[in-house]
């Protein structure tokens, strides 16, 4: 019995929704899934980043963004943020 | 694929998983599933890390464990460090029933409670859905029926007269009150004069109080 689904066919079912993109670093993004690749590199668009300070998070809106696979942590599909 | 082969991974799936990530954080949820980059499925999941603030000066640092609730996630393999199996996996909804269905019967027996009221007939509403009770939250309904001067409106749980196995005496139309008896003065008759309470009833041959609008007898008619 091998997984039902495997973890690229999740965040392939998202496409098209919203995502919450855990780096590993103290930042957040929450957006709409446009597309990824094997690397799990995210094109998203309609973003909040979220930088986690000692006093709360700083947002920033960007409209588009590819974010590199590389320092990607963890992924929630349909998340909302940290707020 | 060589899944298959990592059958370690296979033992620990469905079970509930404490993952520690790189940058220190740890992560417990169910896995649901893997791939061959160790890339986990987690369910429930929730996310536990130190938070390590400035050492301000006059003020103690605050290096309380932070808990937060992320739900499902897809957690990159490339950053977990090590996995360990915090509870085997839950049993399934399908798997507790059949566990109850293993159970031996008990002494219980399954009774609709009457809570006081009897149990209402079959084809009958029970008690309390019969509606208010006459009087309660409006009026009466003989109090809405149209008032005229006949007969106030027969009760509804009157029936007919019936005839009982015993038939009347020969003669004797059903319904109909035998000839020469007075029944009741029809509407709009007075009852007969009543004599004041304490008095004696008068004796026989005396005439009876003259009706209203009468001149009495010991008054003369007014002459002029």
């Amino acid at each position: 019995m091998a997984s039902q689904l495997l973890p690229l066919e999740l965040i392939d079912k998202c496409i098209g929704s919203k995502i919450w993109v855990l780096m590993k670093s103290e930042r957040e993004f929450v957006g709409t899934l446009s597309g990824f690749d094997d690397y799990v590199n995210m094109v998203l668009e309609n973003v909040t980043e979220f930088e986690r300070t000692t006093e709360g998070y700083a947002t920033t809106q960007l409209k588009q963004i590819l974010l590199n696979g590389n320092n990607i942590s963890m992924l929630v599909p349909g998340g909302d943020g940290p707020q | 694929m060589t899944i298959s082969k990592n059958s370690k991974m296979m033992n620990v799936l469905n079970h509930r998983l404490r993952v520690t990530m790189s940058d220190g954080r740890v992560l417990t949820g169910q896995m649901l599933a893997f791939d061959k980059h160790m890339n986990l499925v987690l369910a429930d999941c929730q996310e536990f890390r130190k938070v390590k603030a400035k050492a301000v000066a006059g003020k103690p640092s605050d290096d309380r464990e932070r808990k937060r609730t992320l739900g499902l996630v897809v957690l990159r393999g490339e950053t977990i460090v090590s996995i360990s199996v915090d509870a085997p996996p839950p049993p399934s909804a399908e798997q507790q029933r059949a566990k109850a269905a293993q159970l031996p019967t008990g002494p219980g027996i399954g009774r609709p409670a009457g809570r006081g009221l009897p149990v209402a007939m079959p084809g009958m509403p029970p008690m309390g859905l019969a509606g208010p009770v006459r009087g309660v939250g409006g009026p009466a309904p003989s109090m809405m029926l149209p008032r005229g001067n006949g007969p106030p409106p027969m009760p509804a749980m009157s029936a007919a007269p019936t005839a009982y196995s015993r038939p009347p005496p020969p003669g004797f139309r059903p319904g109909v009150p035998p000839p020469g008896m007075p029944g009741a003065p029809p509407p709009g008759f007075r009852p007969p004069p009543m004599p004041f309470p304490g008095m004696r009833p008068p004796p026989p041959g005396m005439p009876g109080m003259p009706p209203p609008g009468f001149p009495g007898r010991g008054l003369p008619p007014p002459s002029g």
